[in-house]
């Protein structure tokens, strides 16, 4: 009989502690997920490229081209340390580094990825590409460096790359391959820009912080700063093994030593007073030096 | 008649009650304060020592021919040729000391202890070497492919752990010869954040060779380089922060030296500061504690099973698996040993 089993004392004492169990809220946290958009004008969307024999052309509008945008939380933002605006920094330590910015939280939006080939180390960023063709076309057409597979052949057809990716990496399945981000896209076009919509994880809050951001745009030759390529996860198949490199760890505390010629800095930062409130970032400063 | 078993315990109840009472009282027995020396009257447990020299690598080389005097046996020897002595001299641009050897004594358990010194810039990188005493060595204990000259296990009481930590002096946030500090400044952003910075310039390579705040154990000697470049003339703190003291007389003897150069340049180890393992004298001064010069050099020439089957009052405690019985099978005799092999025997004739 259940009367037996649950007197009818400890059925009340039960039921009391588990409404108390469920009064719990994470009330009081110095964290918060900030949410917000970020903005890059389609007319600094542009990379200036050249190869070895000095044949110079412009890969133009095209989202392809952009590199991982890094978006971090600030006590305030300054002008006077570089030519674009930068996070107010701590006091300096060491010789030729400046100091650290101390971020409160960050994220960012792409990160660098391995395309199963040498040649993509640092040079594949997710949520660009929406197929393996893709890819393809993107770097024999606007880069002019096609993809070569292990015998020295240009791939010519996205399956042949997916391939490779499956063999290489043991896949079974496009979800794994983080490049290859079919319909979820990261930008999308919104008239006269590109926008895409991110949250800052957990990041810790206080009234007054400033959210700021850039983009790594490549070099000539197509190559970014932001990318560690003796780092990241190793690669063996059979005798063949690679580094598929990884972004730099200190961005967010020392942004203004990877930002360089070309990239898409925030000109204005977003100061946030309410953590509920979500912020728009522009990345509307395209850095000439 | 009606008898309520509910109130009474069972006879075999009381039993273990009893057993259990009798052990919880026996466990009392133990408070583990014969693992902490007591606080020393003689000595401090905060000193300061004062300013020491930058050695050249020349005068580096004459403190070396002074605490290795005899070839192939490091550190022994050290009290015919009195290191000590050249260390206490002062240094050649007015320092204190050219080099340092002392004791602290053991903390009360509540406070830091340890000692500073200062020595001034150079311009360049300044190697920093500090030595505990004695030696430390773990036993060799698998059942196979034993190490034979580590089986016999190590005087764990004799020996004591110091770490080492440097930075400039005006980052420095103790009282020389009252109170440790630490190398911990504070940055407080515009928003109010308060932020901690390590000052420190002394960083130890660990287990996987990324800087970072590694220290040596027990006995170990610790050293940094520390770099000093356009600051010459600038002032650093040193601090060797006491993290243990020797049981069996809660003193904490030690050697430190501080050389031109990178570390790498001097490969320092067990065998490079030797002599630091001291006791009182008559005078109120220190001397060299009895045979440690033989005990650091029969553990730099890896020769631990002779030296403790010879000298057993020099190590820990003898195990009771035939540990000397090789020593016994090829040398017959420790007098037969001391007769071939004088310097490893506290009583036998140097080199």
């Amino acid at each position: 009989m259940n009367s037996r089993m649950f007197p009818r004392s400890q059925s009340a004492m039960l039921l009391f502690g588990l409404a108390f169990g469920c009064a719990y809220e994470e009330v009081g946290l110095e964290h918060k997920d900030l949410k917000g958009v970020v903005r890059i004008p389609e007319e600094l969307l542009y990379v200036e490229m050249e190869n070895d024999e000095g044949e110079q052309w412009v890969i133009e509008n095209d989202i392809r081209a952009l590199g991982p945008i890094y978006l971090g939380v600030y006590s305030a933002v300054e002008e006077g340390h570089y030519s674009y605006l930068h996070p107010e920094m701590g006091p300096v330590l060491e010789e030729n580094q400046p100091g650290d910015a101390y971020p409160y939280g960050g994220t960012s939006i792409g990160r660098f990825d391995w395309g199963c080939t040498e040649e993509t180390r640092c040079k594949l960023v997710t949520g660009r590409y929406s197929s393996y063709d893709d890819v393809l076309n993107f770097f024999r057409d606007q880069v002019q460096d096609p993809l070569m597979d292990a015998f020295g052949e240009e791939y010519t057809a996205g399956e042949a790359l997916q391939e490779r990716c499956y063999e290489v990496r043991n896949y079974t399945d496009d979800h794994e391959n983080a490049f290859i981000a079919g319909e979820d896209l990261d930008f999308t076009k919104n008239g006269a820009f590109w926008e895409a919509e991110v949250t800052i994880g957990h990041t810790l809050y206080r009234e007054g912080v400033t959210v700021w951001g850039w983009a790594d745009m490549p070099s000539y030759s197509f190559d970014f700063l932001s990318c560690d390529e003796q780092l990241g996860e190793s690669v063996y198949y059979y005798d063949y093994n690679d580094e598929i490199g990884r972004s730099q760890v200190d961005l967010l505390n020392f942004p203004g030593q990877y930002i360089d010629y070309g990239d898409l800095v925030a000109s204005e930062g977003a100061v946030m007073n309410d953590p509920d409130t979500e912020f728009v970032i522009e990345l509307g400063f395209r850095n000439e030096e | 008649m009606r008898h309520c078993h509910g109130t009474r315990l069972p006879r075999g109840s009381a039993f273990i009650g009893l057993a259990l009472a009798v052990g919880t009282l026996s466990g009392c027995d133990r408070s583990g304060l014969d693992l902490l020396p007591q606080p020393s009257v003689d000595l401090p447990s905060v000193v300061e020592i004062g300013d020491i020299q930058v050695l050249d690598p020349t005068e580096y080389g004459e403190f070396l021919d002074l605490t290795h005097p005899y070839a192939g046996y490091d550190g022994l020897g050290v009290s015919q040729t009195d290191p000590w002595g050249w260390c206490k001299t002062p240094g050649l641009n007015g320092e204190d000391y050219r080099c340092y050897y002392g004791q602290i004594g053991a903390t009360d358990g509540v406070n830091s202890g340890g000692a500073t010194f200062t020595f001034k810039g150079t311009d360049g990188p300044v190697c920093v070497m500090v030595d505990p005493e004695t030696v430390f060595w773990g036993p060799s204990i698998e059942p196979t492919d034993i190490d034979l000259e580590y089986t016999y296990p190590d005087s764990y009481i004799d020996d004591g752990d110091l770490d080492l930590y440097g930075g400039l002096s005006s980052y420095y946030t103790g009282s020389p010869g009252i109170e440790i500090g630490d190398f911990t400044g504070y940055y407080t952003d515009s928003l109010g954040r308060e932020i901690e910075i390590e000052y420190g310039a002394c960083f130890q390579y660990g287990f996987y060779s990324v800087i970072d705040y590694a220290h040596a154990g027990r006995a170990t000697p610790e050293y940094c380089t520390i770099d000093t470049s356009q600051r010459l003339g600038v002032e650093y703190t040193v601090v060797l922060d006491t993290f243990s003291v020797p049981l069996d007389d809660g003193a904490l003897s030690f050697g430190v030296v501080v050389v031109e150069g990178d570390c790498s340049l001097y490969t320092p180890n067990e065998c490079t500061i030797a002599g630091e393992s001291l006791v009182a004298d008559a005078d109120g001064g220190t001397e060299l504690r009895s045979c440690t010069d033989r005990l650091e050099s029969a553990f730099c020439a890896k020769d631990m099973l002779n030296f403790c089957c010879a000298n057993p009052e020099m190590c820990g405690d003898l195990p009771d698996f035939g540990t000397c019985d090789p020593f016994y099978s090829e040398w017959g005799s420790r007098d037969a040993y001391c007769l071939d092999n004088g310097p490893r025997c506290c009583d036998g004739a140097l080199p």
